[in-house]
């Protein structure tokens, strides 16, 4: 896999509809921008929303008074009360706001146009190719122009006026008074001619207004398909002179005009929450009175009016994840932002900050209303970057390195055969290894059947940064100590692992801790009364069952579980998943905070859920910490990089030692004393207890540091993996104390 | 880009020794490298075995903007 497929990324593009428009634009037969003309008129700026109305609206001074008005009753207010009165707006916009009446560069063009009727159809297709620059002949029959809409009662000669001066600023000849015109006839002095002449003789076209004979078009009553409203009529006329304009130029009539005639939109609007929005009820009184009134409605009036719109948005994905809201857009710009990413040859890559801190988590795909998944996408980018060597290096270094210590130096794998084996994952073993150790020997006396250990980690982290090889190696590694084992069911404690094995190992039996702790009894009494609130791992999205498990386990041990808004499938990442916490510790914090909800204490199954809580100051239970702690804590801090990696290395050494009853060699471990600032320094560095070490004992070991002659303090630097490390230390009796530390990735020449 | 980029380091001449030689560091060219590019600085360094000081300041400020942006590159 080296590159994004264009189609496929088309596709994608298509699921997120932030772009369709409203519904109320889309049942317009002209599609005005309803929702840009509200938002203006809300702010105040009706010269702002008299443009946007012209900018669509050919004679805005005739449909003002006289349009139909269908977007009102697809407006989505209409849902929960009455639609926005667009009309009045429009009405108002233009009266109280004024035109910038600026006219674009017009180039003149050669070839002319006839056009044969001079009602609203009419006119709006000679004003639209007038506009175009070609010069344009309106035959009508009878004296007057207007047509039909002399009946209505709004149409005044005034306004005609009006709308003839339009037609004054270009080309445009008036042939009024022509009586009946042969159109084969009126063909002969023109290059394109258009029928509008309303009922009177019913002409045959394609959907693109196309007479069968070549540049015979035929657009509004003229067409006689059944009763059409004053806004359509205008809409014929300008869609009839867009495809008079392509066919004169000899380019495509049919190219790009999909959504011309109304449509219903896909963009789903929820109604907007918050503070700012009134409340939609049905409008009452003088209000509705003065809506409904022929009266055009004063600044205020319009203000109000327009206040009430929900400014339709799809906001679904990022009203759930800090995610998609820290980098101020939405999917379809996401992925096209990925796209382009991926497609630079040389200069700098802007996205790759964006692509490196997604979770990865599938909750968008969950709550889209298209099912579009960013993150399956931001994974496959990954993998890219990571085959082209083209991934940051510092991204995701220091996971990996914490994965490879999961799997090597403290990798623990039975090797005798067994019915199970118990893989707690490696996170749960860095935060709580006591509870990994009662577990496991709760499981060993109550299963029936021999239990195994594997310690390490399932290569998840490997997958979400990108490594595709390194992923496979460590499946390769689980697969082989399984066989080892005789392919017993495993047994997970993790959300994440058990995903990643029901996935990876289809052929083989996967259980949860959770569910055999259903089934065979909690292994003491458990008799806790209070309230948390449940967050749902994101490794149980695809499992009902492990949720089900959770929320019987919880009320077994006593627990009245408190449901979150984003719960079940449509639950949120903590700010582990796919590594953010590392890669952008930014991000991770506003995603660990968008999973919290607000106050409150919590219950987590997924002891990374439970850690990023606790390390932004919240109360958090690991349910398994519930049933084997004797007095769970949900104060228990976050434990640091340095101890979580202690605490598997000790681990595995009490396990072999005291469970499997082997010889083992405890490590000696180096004192180091530092202040509470410079372990918060360790953290956001990145820097381990193990990286200091090594710097002074190789120092210690050649006397290659420097001494800082007024305080005495030694300096000494080595690089351990792809880092250099710098150690300020002071030695004492029984270890060192640390002054400050810092790294850097670039390496000396010559060291 | 080596061109462009100049670090040096303002330190009391004496004020550092080299522990192993037991001589003052002295300023010095040091020569920093990632991903294939060379950057030229001047730091204090023992004139006796080479050993270098690169300070804090650097590490977590223009050596870190720089390697960040060589990465995104």
């Amino acid at each position: 896999m080296h590159e994004v497929n264009q189609e496929e990324l088309r596709e994608l593009e298509k699921l997120c509809t932030q772009e369709q428009p409203p519904s109320s634009t889309a049942a317009c037969p002209l599609h005005v921008d309803c929702r840009g003309i509200c938002q203006a008129l809300a702010e105040g700026s009706f010269d702002k929303a008299r443009t946007i109305y012209e900018k669509t609206v050919p004679y805005p001074e005739l449909l003002t008074k006289i349009c139909e008005a269908p977007c009102q009753g697809y407006c989505v207010c209409s849902q929960e009360g009455d639609g926005i009165f667009l009309r009045k707006l429009e009405e108002a916009a233009f009266l109280h706001g004024s035109s910038k009446g600026s006219r674009s560069f017009l180039r003149k063009k050669t070839k002319t146009a006839g056009i044969i009727g001079g009602g609203i159809c009419g006119l709006t297709a000679a004003l639209e190719l007038g506009k175009k620059g070609y010069g344009i002949t309106l035959y009508e029959r009878l004296e007057h122009l207007g047509g039909n809409l002399k009946e209505h009662p709004e149409f005044t000669d005034q306004l005609l006026e009006q709308m003839v001066q339009r037609l004054k600023g270009y080309e445009i000849t008036l042939a009024a008074g022509c009586g009946k015109v042969d159109p084969e006839e009126i063909k002969q002095k023109h290059d394109a001619v258009l029928i509008a002449w309303g009922g009177q003789e019913i002409k045959r076209a394609d959907e693109y207004y196309r007479c069968e004979d070549p540049g015979m078009f035929a657009a509004g009553d003229a067409l006689g398909s059944g009763e059409r409203t004053w806004v359509q009529a205008m809409a014929d006329g300008k869609y009839a002179a867009i495809s008079m304009d392509r066919y004169l130029q000899g380019v495509s009539v049919e190219a790009g005009r999909e959504h011309e005639q109304p449509f219903e939109t896909t963009l789903c609007v929820d109604r907007p929450v918050g503070t700012g929005h009134k409340e939609r009820e049905r409008l009452e009184g003088e209000k509705l009175r003065r809506l409904e009134s022929p009266d055009c409605l004063t600044v205020s009036e319009a203000m109000e009016e327009a206040g009430r719109c929900w400014n339709c948005q799809c906001t679904r994905c990022t009203d759930a994840c800090a995610f998609m809201r820290h980098y101020k857009s939405y999917p379809r710009k996401y992925l096209r932002t990925v796209y382009n990413n991926l497609s630079i040859a040389m200069g700098t890559r802007h996205a790759n900050g964006m692509i490196n801190a997604c979770s990865l988590c599938g909750q968008c795909s969950n709550v889209c209303p298209f099912g579009l998944d960013l993150g399956q996408v931001i994974q496959k980018a990954r993998e890219i970057m990571v085959s082209k060597e083209k991934m940051p290096q510092s991204a995701f270094d220091f996971a990996l390195e914490d994965m490879e210590f999961s799997n090597h130096e403290c990798y623990l794998a039975s090797k005798e055969r067994c019915q199970y084996v118990y893989f707690p994952g490696c996170q749960l073993s860095a935060s709580t290894p006591e509870i990994v150790k009662d577990s496991y020997q709760d499981l060993c006396q109550r299963m029936d059947g021999t239990v195994g250990l594997i310690l390490g980690c399932c290569g998840i982290m490997a997958k979400w940064a990108g490594e595709s090889k390194r992923y496979e190696k460590t499946l390769e590694k689980l697969r082989d100590s399984m066989e080892g084992m005789g392919n017993p069911v495993v047994i997970t404690a993790c959300p994440t692992c058990y995903d990643t094995f029901t996935r990876e190992f289809p052929d083989r039996k996967v259980l949860g801790i959770w569910e055999i702790l259903e089934r065979i009894g909690l292994p003491k009494k458990v008799e806790k009364t209070e309230d948390r609130v449940l967050h749902d791992a994101c490794g149980a999205r695809l499992h009902p069952k492990i949720r089900e498990s959770i929320r019987g386990l919880a009320k077994a041990a006593g627990i009245r579980v408190e449901e979150q808004k984003y719960s079940g499938e449509q639950t949120g990442c903590c700010g582990y998943g796919g590594l953010t916490q590392f890669s952008n510790p930014e991000v991770g914090a506003e995603i660990t905070c968008q999973a919290l909800e607000g106050e409150g204490s919590l219950l987590t199954y997924c002891i990374n859920c439970r850690d990023r809580f606790a390390k932004a100051g919240a109360d958090s239970l690991h349910i398994l910490e519930v049933i084997y702690d004797s007095q769970p804590d949900g104060s228990r801090p976050w434990p640091s990089y340095s101890l979580r990696r202690k605490n598997r290395f000790r681990l595995q050494e009490e396990i072999r030692r005291e469970i499997w009853k082997e010889e083992v060699e405890s490590m000696d471990e180096t004192k180091l004393y530092y202040p509470l600032e410079l372990e918060e320094q360790l953290e956001k560095r990145l820097i381990l207890e193990s990286d200091i070490c090594q710097v002074i004992a190789q120092a210690e070991r050649e006397q290659n540091r420097i001494r800082d002659k007024d305080s005495g303090v030694f300096i000494a630097h080595k690089k351990v993996g792809h880092v250099t490390y710098w150690v300020y230390y002071r030695e004492r009796e029984d270890g060192y104390e640390i002054i400050k530390t810092y790294a850097h990735r670039m390496q000396i020449k010559g060291e | 880009m080596s061109q462009k980029y100049h670090e040096s380091y303002e330190f009391e001449p004496g004020s550092l020794l080299c522990d192993k030689c037991q001589v003052k560091m002295e300023p010095g060219e040091v020569i920093l490298q990632y991903m294939g590019n060379d950057f030229p600085i001047q730091m204090p360094k023992c004139p006796s075995c080479g050993q270098v000081f690169i300070p804090e300041e650097l590490a977590v400020g223009k050596i870190l903007q720089v390697e960040r942006a060589l990465e995104d590159k």
